[in-house]
């Protein structure tokens, strides 16, 4: 499961997420990190089933970091896409795949929103959340 | 029958009978095609002008013509957004009856006094609104990696490092030029599925070089007849803008040879996966691969698996041949007898730069 981790300015200088990998032991990946000198924002993998995902966002909000379950990370307008294929094998872990019939499937779990696809489609039909 | 369909069909059946019993054989391909664009009449305004610059959108359109007579390329720029807008989302939008905003200036002649105009147009408004596309459905093309440390973006799409991806174009067995790769059909004349409409074939296109089936058509038709399903405007990442054009043509079996030629199937016809990593026009090549490899999702690059993806739509490929079939079938579209058929031989000279 995705998550975006918002941390206020005076949080931000404590190593909340390292300490969470070390105290639960899980692999937790940073998709995306932003620091700026109001606050400080996290998107990451925590790859645990829901009931352990629900400890850990209490863990993180119990020490002042707001917490928001990403649900989906990239749409398609599939009315507008043509199949073309052109997001397909410039994905970096293999979150798109193209089906029997040519047309697009994607997999959010795969994801690791590097936005390589919503520049490589040629009519801009993907957007990230 | 639609070209897969007849290279199916012949594999059970052999060439020869499919011959006696398939009069033709339908194609199709939808990719970008750059040498792509629309001649468009405004009619004249009062009092009248002799437009010197002419912007559409804020994309620029060739104005060396008459005083309204325009052509829009696809690859011609918005000046205000770049590289998300340009000449094939003018065609797109002309296509779906969207207004369009049309500016231009003059210096004013006794003719023609206007000096400047500014309004809006649709495509219902123009006198003509002709697609006249140089250069389209390329026999097949060459495919994509890249050797180098980092990502390229070109106008074979994205290229991740060290031989990351492979990303190809043109529609193997359903491809137009490779269904009568010897030119005994295709020709001045030729009626042709074009971007959800009726189009015609006015002859070779540019950079024809079918001795290496790198054959090229220029094609023609009527754009207010066509579709913005079939034409649609594109753009390739930090490479520019494009239009993805709809094609299909017809192949009346006519004898052994144009039935061998239709038959091929994604396994016989072959590529080069070239190293688009290297900036120069003879790039090296990695390895020949077939359609079918390159289809099936994966190729072997000095011993490892790389993932391969099209750039042009086999869905809407197919859609295409099976449109034409069902024109053909329903005698809404008469197959035509060429003028004169698309030369077979054809020099192709690089651009030397000398010394003055």
């Amino acid at each position: 499961m995705k998550l975006r981790l918002t941390y206020r300015h005076t949080e931000t200088n404590r190593p909340i997420l390292a300490s969470m990998i070390i105290k639960w032991g899980i692999p937790i990946n940073i998709l995306e990190a932003q620091v700026k000198p109001e606050l400080g924002t996290l998107v990451v993998d925590v790859p645990v089933d829901n009931r352990k995902l629900k400890e850990i966002i209490a863990a993180f909000e119990a020490e002042g970091v707001k917490v928001q379950e990403i649900i989906s990370t990239l749409s398609f307008d599939m009315e507008n896409c043509t199949s073309c294929g052109a997001c397909v094998s410039p994905c970096p872990t293999g979150a798109i795949i193209q089906k029997q019939d040519w047309t697009i499937e994607f997999d959010d779990k795969k994801c690791i929103r590097c936005k390589v696809c919503v520049d490589a489609c040629p009519v801009r039909v993907i957007s990230i959340s | 029958m639609s070209a897969d369909e007849f290279s199916r069909y012949t594999k059970d059946h052999g060439v020869s009978v499919a011959a006696k019993e398939v009069d033709v054989v339908t194609t199709g391909t939808f990719g970008a095609m750059c040498s792509s664009g629309a001649f468009l009449n405004f009619g004249h305004s009062e009092p009248p002008i002799k437009m010197l610059h002419c912007l559409l959108n804020d994309v620029p359109a060739y104005r060396g013509l008459a005083a309204v007579d325009a052509y829009i390329g696809a690859t011609a720029m918005s000046e205000r957004l770049g590289f998300e807008y340009g000449g094939g989302h003018v065609i797109e939008d002309l296509v779906s009856h969207r207004e369009i905003q049309l500016r231009g200036d003059a210096y004013g002649t006794d003719c023609y006094p206007r000096k400047s105009i500014e309004t809006t147009i649709t495509i219902d408004d123009l006198n003509q609104a002709i697609l006249l596309n140089p250069r389209n459905g390329y026999e097949r093309y060459n495919a994509a990696t890249n050797g180098t440390d980092k990502a390229i973006y070109t106008y074979m799409g994205t290229l991740l490092p060290r031989y990351g991806n492979v990303t190809f174009s043109g529609a193997g067995e359903l491809s137009p030029l490779y269904k009568d790769k010897d030119f005994e059909t295709i020709g001045i004349g030729t009626r042709i599925f074009l971007g959800g409409g009726i189009g015609y074939i006015v002859g070779e296109g540019t950079q024809h070089f079918p001795q290496q089936q790198f054959a090229t058509v220029m094609v023609h038709g009527d754009l207010k007849q066509m579709t913005s399903k079939y034409l649609r405007g594109a753009t390739f990442y930090k490479y520019g803008t494009t239009l993805y054009v709809g094609l299909g043509i017809p192949i009346p079996i006519v004898n052994q040879r144009v039935a061998e030629s239709a038959a091929l199937s994604d396994d016989q016809i072959m590529t080069n996966i070239l190293d688009y990593g290297v900036p120069s026009r003879t790039r090296p090549v990695i390895r020949k691969v077939s359609y079918g490899e390159l289809k099936s999702g994966k190729v072997a690059i000095n011993d490892k698996d790389v993932r391969t993806s099209p750039l042009s739509s086999f869905k809407y490929a197919k859609e295409i041949a099976q449109t034409l079939k069902d024109w053909i079938q329903e005698n809404r579209f008469s197959i035509t007898k060429a003028v004169e058929l698309i030369p077979n031989h054809r020099e192709f000279r690089p651009l030397e730069i000398r010394k003055s």
